[in-house]
C-alpha cells in the first residue's frame, strides 16, 4: 500500500512538474523577447554614440543582460575579435544555431535575429540605425504574439500535468 | 610574410596567399583584388596572377577569378564588420590595418553638395604591405648628421613611387630618435606628423612600426596644421613628414626653421632638377633651407640610394 502510495505520488509530482515547466517555456520565452528588444537598444545607443566597433559593442551589449541570452552575444562578440576572414552574418548565424537550445526563442524569432545579423556592420550609421529600431518593432510584435499565446496556454498546461498524472494514478489502480 | 595581413583577407583569398612559395612571399608588395578579374600580386620586379592554390598562371582566365562576393566579404573583414565607425575615412579612400598595412579601394563615389560624401559597391582593393626595413637609413645617417656642431641637416628625400621614401624616412626617425652612439648622435626628441598613417603605420593612433623612444606621433593630421601644432605643443627637436607639396606645406616648413628646428620630409620625383619644377618646391630649394638631398631609386631594388647630395649639389661622402 505504501509502495502505491508512493508511486501515485511520484507521478502526481513529475506530471505537474512537466506541465510547469513547458508553462514556463512559455513565460521565458516572452521574457526573452522583451530582453531581445533592450538589447538591440543598447547596441543601437552604443553604436550611434560611442560609434563603438562592432565586437566592442556587442561585449557591451551582453554585459547588460543577465539572461542566457547574454552569452549569444558575448560568444559573437569573442569570435567576431578573432574573426579569421569571417564576416559578422556569418558567426552570428553559428551561435545562433549554436544556441538554439539554451534559450526558449522558437525558429520564428530567431529568423529576426537572423536578418538583423544580415544588416548589422556592412551599411552607413543611419542604415544601421533602422535595422535596429525595424527588428525592435519585429520583436515586439513577437512578444504580443507570444503573450497572447502564454496567456492562453500556460495555465491549461500546468493543468493539464497535474490532471492527466492524476489520470494515470486513477488508470494504475 | 605579414601575418597581420593575413587576418584581413577573406578566408579564401587568405589560403590562397598561404599557398605561395617563399620567394614569392618574401618579395609581396601588393596584393590585388578586382571584381571578375585573376587575383594579382605585385613583387618587387614583376606581377602574377595566381591560381586558387597560390601558384603564378602565365594567362590571366586561368587565374582565381574575384567575384563580387569576395570583394564585399573582403571589404566587410576591412572594415572590421563596423563600417557605420569609418564611415568618415571611407573619402580618404584606404582603411589603415593593425601593422600599418594600408588598403586602398576604389568603387562608386557618392557626392553630397559637390563634396565626395562615401565611396560604396567596392570593386578593387589594393593590399599594401608595410615593410619595416630596419637599419636602412644607418647608411646615410652620418652624411645629414653634422658630428662637429651636432646639428642634424634639414634634409629633403627625393623618390619616385615605391622607391622606398616613407620606409627611409621612418628608418630615419628610429635611428635620430634612439641615438647612434657610434657618430656621436644623440637621441633627439623628434616629432612626426603623419597624415596618413604611412610612417608609423598607426592603428587607433598607436604606431605599428618602431619609430623609436623620443618619437612623439600626431597620426592622422593635415601636414601644415600637424606642423604648427607640433611645434608649439611638444617642443621638437627634429620634425619628419611625409610627401610635401602643397604652398600651406612650404610655409609650415619655413615657420619650423625659423622656430629653430631640424627637418626631415620627403618629395616626389627623380631628381633635384625634376622636384624643382614645381614652384613651391622650387621655392624652397632655391632659398637653401635644406642642406642635403637623399635621392632615392629602384637600381638595385627598393631604397636604393642614388646619392646624397648638399645645398651646392655636391655630393656628401
Amino acid at each position: 500500500m505504501t509502495i502505491k502510495i508512493f508511486g501515485a505520488l511520484l507521478i502526481l509530482i513529475s506530471g505537474s512538474s512537466i506541465g510547469w515547466i513547458i508553462g514556463t517555456q512559455y513565460l521565458n520565452r516572452v521574457k526573452e523577447l522583451r530582453e531581445l528588444q533592450l538589447a538591440i537598444n543598447i547596441f543601437d545607443t552604443e553604436i550611434s554614440y560611442g560609434q563603438t566597433i562592432l565586437p566592442e559593442a556587442l561585449k557591451f551589449t551582453a554585459s547588460s543582460l543577465n539572461s542566457s541570452l547574454s552569452h549569444l552575444f558575448e560568444e559573437a562578440a569573442e569570435d567576431l575579435s578573432k574573426s579569421g576572414g569571417r564576416t559578422f552574418s556569418e558567426i552570428w548565424h553559428d551561435k545562433l544555431k549554436q544556441n538554439f537550445h539554451t534559450n526558449c526563442l522558437l525558429k520564428e524569432d530567431i529568423q529576426i535575429l537572423e536578418e538583423w545579423g544580415q544588416q548589422i556592420g556592412n551599411s552607413s550609421l543611419t542604415n544601421q540605425s533602422k535595422a535596429n529600431r525595424l527588428t525592435i518593432k519585429r520583436l515586439e510584435h513577437a512578444e504580443q504574439r507570444a503573450q497572447e499565446i502564454a496567456d492562453k496556454r500556460v495555465k491549461l498546461v500546468r493543468y493539464s500535468g497535474v490532471l492527466v498524472s492524476l489520470m494515470v494514478i486513477i488508470l494504475f489502480y | 610574410m605579414a601575418a597581420g595581413l593575413i587576418d584581413f583577407l577573406p578566408a579564401n583569398i587568405a589560403q590562397i596567399i598561404r599557398g605561395l612559395d617563399n620567394y614569392l612571399a618574401e618579395e609581396l608588395i601588393e596584393i590585388r583584388l578586382r571584381v571578375n578579374q585573376p587575383l594579382q600580386i605585385i613583387t618587387h620586379y614583376h606581377d602574377y596572377f595566381l591560381n586558387k592554390n597560390g601558384q603564378r598562371v602565365e594567362k590571366p582566365e586561368d587565374g582565381y577569378i574575384v567575384s563580387e562576393k569576395d570583394l564585399e566579404r573582403a571589404f566587410l573583414i576591412l572594415t572590421r564588420n563596423s563600417l557605420y565607425a569609418i564611415e568618415r575615412q571611407l573619402v580618404e579612400g584606404f582603411i589603415t590595418i593593425p601593422g600599418g598595412h594600408r588598403v586602398g579601394f576604389t568603387g562608386q563615389a557618392i557626392m553630397e553638395n559637390g563634396e565626395l560624401k562615401t565611396i560604396k559597391n567596392i570593386n578593387s582593393l589594393n593590399y599594401r604591405l608595410t615593410r619595416e626595413m630596419i637599419g636602412i637609413a644607418e647608411g646615410v645617417i652620418d652624411k645629414i648628421y653634422d658630428s662637429e656642431n651636432d646639428y642634424i641637416y634639414n634634409t629633403l628625400i627625393i623618390s619616385p613611387p615605391i622607391c622606398g621614401k616613407t620606409t627611409l624616412l621612418r628608418d630615419l626617425i628610429r635611428l635620430i630618435s634612439q641615438g647612434v652612439p657610434e657618430i656621436g648622435l644623440r637621441g633627439r626628441k623628434i616629432a612626426v606628423v603623419d597624415e596618413r598613417s604611412e610612417i608609423a603605420g598607426a592603428y587607433n593612433g598607436i604606431a605599428q612600426n618602431r619609430i623609436g623612444n623620443r618619437t612623439d606621433l600626431l597620426d592622422n593630421c593635415p601636414k601644415a596644421r600637424g606642423m604648427l601644432i607640433l611645434i608649439r605643443s611638444m617642443s621638437p627637436e627634429v620634425l619628419a613628414v611625409d610627401e610635401i607639396g602643397r604652398e600651406e606645406d612650404v610655409r609650415a616648413l619655413e615657420e619650423a626653421i625659423n622656430a629653430g628646428v631640424s627637418l626631415l620630409a620627403t618629395v616626389h620625383g627623380r631628381d633635384i632638377d625634376s622636384v624643382k619644377r614645381r614652384p613651391s618646391i622650387r621655392h624652397l630649394i632655391d632659398s637653401n633651407l635644406f642642406q642635403r638631398y637623399i635621392i632615392l631609386s629602384r637600381k638595385k631594388g627598393i631604397g636604393t640610394i642614388e646619392g646624397v647630395k648638399d645645398n651646392q649639389g655636391k655630393e656628401v661622402v
